[in-house]
């Protein structure tokens, strides 16, 4: 058993991974488009209802004594037609995030190629992005099917030295800051940030695992309350550094991805380091994810084997050939229309918890019903306007 | 031939922590042998949760959460050692 002050750490530290993926690498391109204050404003404004939104799914995974995913709480307290909109919200994201993952793999494996690539312009009639994402995404595909990955505790590491990495890259980036990037003129509306910030912010995948883990160490339940507020604080505040900094010392030049646009700014060695821990990190997430998403499709969707690996393959790729292959914009309409719906579910299976258990008593968080219809407004309206202007 | 207790059916990966669908009871302090195709290894257990709350035991039909030393998988089966 763990004494308190190491379960908080531990448990904090999960929800900080798990939500820093790659949804953040966008932040510094989304100043450069939609202004320093929008970017400000959904951050912050965001990092308040993502925390809130963690809270409540600790609430409903406590306050249910049987063990679900997310859709099947969503069918517990709202019935058959909510649970169905949350298995088909789930589906999508999944194969959603498995896209982004090949977008922005195959982006960084360009980015890590272009030395070699002098005279290549494709094959097959594809121009070079194409080529590129076809190699790539072959290439995970056939690892994911021989289910080859590299060890929990290696990925860890990457893991840990990709955000050590990125934090000496901010750090030296904010000492570069030009105060002329401030002044750009934003081309994008004050919604654009909305469904990228959305993304990158959430993790209440990793709740109920945290909430095991406590129960495992013979921790006091209630201690999920600061690791929700700081793991998704820090995860916040980390954006924040990184994307002004970025930003900041780019300006103009900013990439979509954060780092390609930082040659000539910063020290060549480090950008390629920061380029090469990205794909890293990246490829290892992909592979852990399309690990996870074969066992899904077998576990909970009835497929056989051979049929899930190819689906999980062949999918990605075929949306990406069918003309999704800008990774910001799958990642804000991920953002602005899945995890804005999931998080309206989520508010709504909150409240439902009293109806459903009458004289429950909240032990998390006691949210009180304005807090709540506020919750739920924010999503819809910023989900809603996101999606109106930006798509 | 030791006795089946039960079978892992989830995990808990990041944390070592497995669920076990129990046929048989179990205690904390018994000795349990986990066995799949990767797998075979001999641990005692610490303790047991049903329900998000602690128990000293728990019967056949119950699904448990306990703390695993090594690695496990889904589909493991695990006897009293």
């Amino acid at each position: 058993m763990l004494n308190k002050k190491l379960a908080f750490f531990e448990g904090t530290f999960l929800l900080i991974g798990t939500i820093i993926g790659a949804g953040y690498l966008t932040l510094p391109y989304s100043f450069l488009k939609a202004g320093i204050w929008s970017n400000l404003f959904w951050l912050l404004f965001l990092i308040f209802f993502v925390t809130l939104l963690h809270l409540f799914y600790a609430e409903v995974v406590l306050a249910t004594p049987t063990r679900h995913r997310f859709p099947g709480y969503v069918s517990l307290y709202l019935g058959k037609v909510p649970g169905l909109v949350a298995k088909t919200s789930f589906v999508f994201g999944v194969f959603g995030s498995l896209l982004v993952y090949l977008l922005l793999g195959s982006h960084f494996f360009e980015l890590l190629l272009k030395p070699f690539l002098a005279g290549f312009n494709g094959f097959w009639g594809l121009d070079l992005d194409k080529s590129i994402t076809l190699i790539f995404g072959l290439a995970m595909s056939a690892l994911v099917a021989l289910k080859i990955n590299l060890s929990a505790k290696i990925n860890f590491f990457i893991t840990i030295l990709t955000l050590f990495l990125f934090l000496i890259i901010s750090g030296f980036a904010s000492l570069k800051i030009n105060p002329v990037s401030f002044l750009i003129k934003p081309e994008e509306s004050f919604f654009f940030p909305f469904g990228l910030v959305l993304f990158s912010l959430v993790g209440s995948l990793i709740i109920p695992e945290i909430l095991k883990f406590l129960e495992v160490e013979k921790q006091d339940k209630k201690l999920i309350k600061p690791i929700v507020i700081w793991g998704t604080l820090i995860p916040g505040l980390i954006y924040l550094f990184f994307a002004f900094s970025i930003f900041g010392a780019s300006g103009q030049h900013t990439t979509k991805e954060a780092i390609a646009g930082l040659s000539g700014i910063l020290p060549q060695n480090l950008v390629f380091l920061g380029v090469l821990l990205a794909f890293l990190e990246i490829l290892t997430s992909y592979l852990g994810f399309g690990i996870n998403t074969v066992e899904t499709l077998r576990k909970d969707f009835n497929f056989s084997k051979l049929p899930a690996k190819f689906l999980v393959g062949a999918l990605p790729l075929s949306i990406f050939f069918f003309g999704a292959s800008d990774f910001l914009k799958v990642m804000g309409f991920l953002g602005a229309l899945l995890v804005a719906l999931d998080s309206v579910l989520l508010a709504k299976v909150y409240a439902a918890l009293k109806i459903r258990n009458p004289g429950y008593q909240f032990q998390i968080v006691r949210a009180p019903k304005a807090l709540v219809v506020f919750a739920v407004a924010v999503m819809v309206l910023g989900g809603a306007f996101s999606l109106y202007f930006n798509f | 031939m030791a006795k089946k207790i039960g079978t892992v059916i989830h995990i808990y990966g990041k944390i070592g922590v497995a669920i076990l669908a129990l046929v048989s009871e179990l205690k904390v302090g018994d000795t349990v042998l986990f066995k799949g195709k990767k797998t075979e290894f001999t641990q005692t257990i610490d303790s047991i949760q049903i329900n998000h709350e602690q128990v000293a035991k728990a019967k056949k039909g119950d699904d448990v959460g306990i703390k695993v030393s090594q690695e496990v998988d889904e589909g493991d089966e695990v006897f009293l050692a």
